[in-house]
Formats: structure tokens, C-alpha cells, sequence
């Protein structure tokens, strides 16, 4: 989600535009129920040095009881326009306990964060909710590694680790929901994460949701996400704000 | 009046907790009187006015003692570790936040404490304790600066310490944009680069203390391999840790407190061909 410098490419928009096509080709096959879920960001934080942009797709499929999710986030405002910034893949299942119908999915969230280093996230999310408010909690586990050309080009020694691992971190999401006509809904919720990005469980997050739905095939919304630093150091400083205008195109 | 009831069962419980725990500012939670820009604006200044500081040994060999979270009022670890850094072995010492409750009556045993510069130099990092009470404006008053570095200079070499102010959780645009800059314009000129800061980096264990958000850290972690950093130095966590990735090794120190079972402090080692740590137990 945001402005990256320096940044090899690592993974082309071919590769991301393949991808999307390889889902709309299942369509009629293996895949139904192909949404797309695109939005743009703008937003400015403590570590983006002025006002960034960016841009994410994400194609989503029914396979089976199963839903399947992928999508890629691009930068667009700064010299690393045509670079790849994160990717994500999903996959999703509803189980039911006592009746009530919980959502459980695993995810896959890889970004390379220089021309040297990547990091890896995988984890487990649990989602229930009632008509008004949600909960999503899970975990997740992080490794930030040097990429394969990187341990080449600086030829480490053995003694110099290339990978460190953080085993454990906890995700949540308390969720407020608002129906306010039949098209218009809200959500506010307090969560540590967003599409692209897994803060610390100690730093949440307030995230805003408007969607409005044209029609049942096509909705729009926009969000806003407030972030700050320091909350449980009890010193808060203000992080960053990102606003973002998305739609998600339901095909068939 | 179910209202009145649950704002008044709030009030009970913040007074309580706060009453529990004397040394907690819990203003924080909601509102910072200092901010990271505005803290490291005024550092700034006061760097333009006070030059930062060379020290100048004759050998090829030194020591530097490293501690943190002393949380001044008790004196008791303290006062053991500059024993300790008072010894002619050593250069310097560095306390990586944390050093005070905050409060001003605190800062004022600390100051008082504190050794003659000239017969120890001493470089101190700014805590989030540091900060509680409006502590800013206490640290600014008695030391100045909480952004800046320090060189060593040995006959053949020279070596670069880097102090931050991480004590609001985040480095902030304006310290970021310095730091930026300092090693793209220094970094070459010295042989070892080491970094003192508060806020631990990594999540070693689950704990309820506050790290760099994930996002800041994207950028530092590459910013810190980029540029061959040889050790990050942090506190803020009370349980050692050693983490490496790349050239880097970040430390997270136990906390000095007193009573603290654990507590220790870092002699680091130069030599002419290698940077060591030692961690050192409070008996």
C-alpha cells in the first residue's frame, strides 16, 4: 500500500493481467461466481515521504464450497510505476458450529520490499458476523528474507542468516456494519490489517467502508483507513491516512 | 441513569488502574503533547548549535556499555552499570530509553546522577517513559538533542553511532528523511555503523509492548541491509533478544530496572577487525 523506491521488478503486470486471465478463462469451466474487485489508493504516511498512489486488482472465484482469491497491488505515482508491490492469494470455506455459519481462509501475502528483500506472510482468519457487527481473528506468520539474486550478489557467508522468522502475530478485525438503504451500507471497523498488509497486533488501525450497489453485479465503495503509531506505548503518534474508490464486478 | 452508571463505572476503573500504577501516563492513550516531527524538529535545532560529538581513542581497541530502561527512580542498577562504565577500559555509555519514569523529579535524580561528560561520555536515547508527564520537555531541557550521532576516531578507523527517537512508536517523516540522508552521505566514511533506539523491531515473543509499525518497517529493514549496519541496539521490551538478518544484528536488551531479575547491560567490543557484544548481568 505503499510508495516503494528503488525497487527491481520482480514480477510483471504480464504475469498479474495472466493471472486474472487464467480465472476469466475457468469462468465457464472450472470457476463460477467471477467477481473483480478493483480500487485505487492515495494516501500519505510517515514513511512515504509525500503523497502516494496505488492500484490493486483482485479476482475472485467459486470452486466447489470453496472461493479463491488472488490479486496484486501496483504502485503508480513514483519511479516504480511498472512494478509488481505485493501479491495475494486466498482461499476460503464456510463451516458451521452450533448453526452459526463461520467463515475460515487460509492466505498467502508476498511482497518484495526492496531490490533485496521480500517478505513472506501466511496465516489462518475466522470470520462471523451479525447483522451489525463482526469479528475476524486469526494468525499469521512473517519471514523476511533476501531474494535468491541478492544472496548471489553479495555472496553472504554461511555464518550471515538471509531469513529471519516471527513466528506468531495475531490478526483481528471488529467490525460495525450499517445498512442504510437497500443500496447503501457502512462499515467502520478496528483491525491490525488491511489487503496488503499485516501490521503488529499491538497496532491497530480504524478502517471506514462505504459501498454503494448499482446493481447486484456492480458495486462501488470507497474507503478510508487511519493509522497511528505508538497506542499501547501509550504516546499515540498520528501515522498515516489512506483513501481509496474501488469496484467489484460480479461476471455471471 | 444506565448511562451515568457505566461512565462513572469508566472513571472507577481508569482511576484504578491508573491509581495501581503510579508511573503510567495514561493521558497517552488519547493525546501526546509532543509529537515525533515536532520532537525531532527541535533536536534539529539544537544540533545546529551543538556539534556532534568525536571521540578520539588511541588504540585500535575500545568499549562502549550499552542500557536500557533503567525507569529512574530506583538507582540501585543504575548506579552498578556506571561503576561499571566508569572503569578506564571504557569509552562511553549509551542508555537506549526508557531511562526515567518521566516524571520530573525523576529526571532530576537522573541528571544528578550522571557522571562529568568529560570524565565518561554519555549519549542518551529518548523512551516512551521518557515522554509520559510531558517528560519532552524535561529531556530537552537537561540533554538537548534525541536525534543525532556520535563518531569514535582510532588511529586507522572510524566508527559511526546513530541515536533515534522511536519513544511515540514511529520514527516520523522528518527523522526518516535525516537518517535517509546521514547514510547516503556518511555511511561510507566509516568503517562500523551501529544504531541506538528504544522501540524493539521484532516480536520475539507475545507481548503487549509496541513495535515500529510493519509498514516502517518495510522501509528500515532494507534502508539498514542497504547500508551494511552492522548492529541496531534496542531496549523497550525487558527481554533480551538477538535477531540477525543480513549484515545487521538487532539487539533487544534486558531492562536495567531495579528488581528486575534479569537485568543486565551490553559491553560492545571493537577491535580492529571485529565488532562484539557481551551482555553483562546486574549481581
Amino acid at each position: 500500500m505503499r510508495k516503494k523506491g528503488n525497487r527491481r521488478i520482480v514480477l510483471s503486470k504480464t504475469k498479474l493481467i495472466g493471472i486474472l486471465f487464467f480465472f476469466l478463462s475457468c469462468q465457464n469451466t472450472v470457476f463460477s461466481q467471477i467477481s473483480l474487485d478493483s480500487y485505487a489508493e492515495v494516501g500519505s504516511n510517515a514513511v512515504s515521504q509525500g503523497i502516494y498512489g496505488s492500484i490493486s486488482a483482485q479476482v475472485s472465484g467459486q470452486f466447489g464450497s470453496f472461493n479463491l482469491t488472488t490479486g496484486g497491488l501496483m504502485p503508480f505515482s513514483n519511479e516504480g510505476a511498472d512494478v509488481f508491490s505485493a501479491y495475494s492469494l486466498a482461499i476460503s470455506n464456510d463451516i458451521e458450529i452450533n448453526k452459526h455459519k463461520i467463515d475460515v481462509s487460509g492466505f498467502y501475502l508476498w511482497k518484495p520490499i526492496s531490490s533485496d528483500l521480500r517478505e513472506t506472510n501466511f496465516g489462518l482468519l475466522a470470520k462471523y458476523r451479525t447483522r451489525h457487527f463482526g469479528c475476524i481473528i486469526g494468525l499469521n506468520s512473517r519471514i523476511y528474507s533476501f531474494s535468491r539474486s541478492a544472496i548471489i550478489r553479495y555472496n553472504f557467508p554461511d555464518s550471515i542468516h538471509t531469513t529471519f522468522w516471527e513466528p506468531f502475530n495475531a490478526m483481528y478485525r471488529f467490525s460495525y456494519y450499517q445498512q442504510f438503504s437497500p443500496k447503501l451500507s457502512f462499515e467502520a471497523s478496528i483491525t491490525n490489517y488491511d489487503r496488503y498488509f499485516i501490521q503488529q497486533e499491538t497496532n491497530p488501525m480504524i478502517l471506514t467502508n462505504l459501498t454503494y450497489k448499482y446493481n447486484s453485479n456492480l458495486h462501488f465503495y470507497s474507503e478510508l483507513g487511519y493509522m497511528q503509531a505508538g497506542l499501547l506505548n501509550m504516546h499515540v503518534n498520528y501515522f498515516g491516512l489512506y483513501l481509496r474508490g474501488g469496484v467489484i464486478w460480479r461476471l455471471n | 441513569m444506565a448511562t451515568k452508571l457505566k461512565i462513572s463505572l469508566f472513571v472507577l476503573i481508569v482511576f484504578g488502574i491508573t491509581g495501581c500504577n503510579s508511573n503510567l501516563d495514561f493521558s497517552g492513550f488519547l493525546y501526546s503533547p509532543d509529537r515525533v516531527d515536532s520532537r525531532f524538529e527541535e533536536s534539529d535545532a539544537w544540533n545546529q548549535t551543538h556539534p556532534f560529538k568525536t571521540l578520539t581513542v588511541n588504540s585500535e581497541n575500545y568499549q562502549i556499555l550499552v542500557s536500557g530502561d533503567s525507569h529512574i527512580g530506583g538507582l540501585i542498577n543504575f548506579r552498578k552499570m556506571l561503576d561499571e562504565a566508569k572503569k578506564p577500559e571504557n569509552l562511553a555509555f549509551v542508555m537506549v530509553g526508557d531511562n526515567v519514569t518521566g516524571k520530573k523529579e525523576d529526571y532530576l535524580r537522573f541528571k544528578n546522577e550522571l557522571p562529568d561528560f568529560n570524565q565518561i561520555p554519555y549519549f542518551l536515547v529518548v523512551g516512551n517513559h521518557d515522554l509520559y508527564f510531558d517528560g519532552w520537555k524535561t529531556f530537552y531541557e537537561y540533554f538537548g538533542s534525541s536525534t543525532y550521532y556520535f563518531t569514535v576516531q582510532t588511529p586507522l578507523n572510524k566508527d559511526i553511532y546513530i541515536c533515534l527517537d522511536s519513544g511515540g512508536g514511529t520514527l516520523g517523516d522528518k527523522q526518516l528523511t535525516w537518517l535517509k540522508n546521514l547514510l547516503s552521505t556518511k555511511r561510507d566514511q566509516y568503517r562500523n555503523c551501529v544504531f541506538f533506539t528504544h522501540v524493539n523491531f521484532f516480536r520475539d515473543h507475545h507481548t503487549g509492548s509496541t513495535n515500529p509499525l510493519e509498514t516502517e518497517l518495510e522501509v528500515l529493514l532494507p534502508l539498514f541491509a542497504q547500508n551494511r549496519v552492522n548492529l541496531v541496539i534496542m531496549g523497550h521490551d525487558h527481554n533480551r533478544a538477538i535477531d540477525k538478518l543480513g549484515w545487521t544484528t538487532y539487539i533487544t536488551m534486558d531492562a536495567l530496572l531495579d528488581g528486575f531479575p534479569n537485568a543486565s547491560f551490553v559491553k560492545l567490543e571493537v577491535t580492529k577487525t571485529t565488532l562484539g557484544y557481551e551482555f553483562q548481568d546486574i549481581k
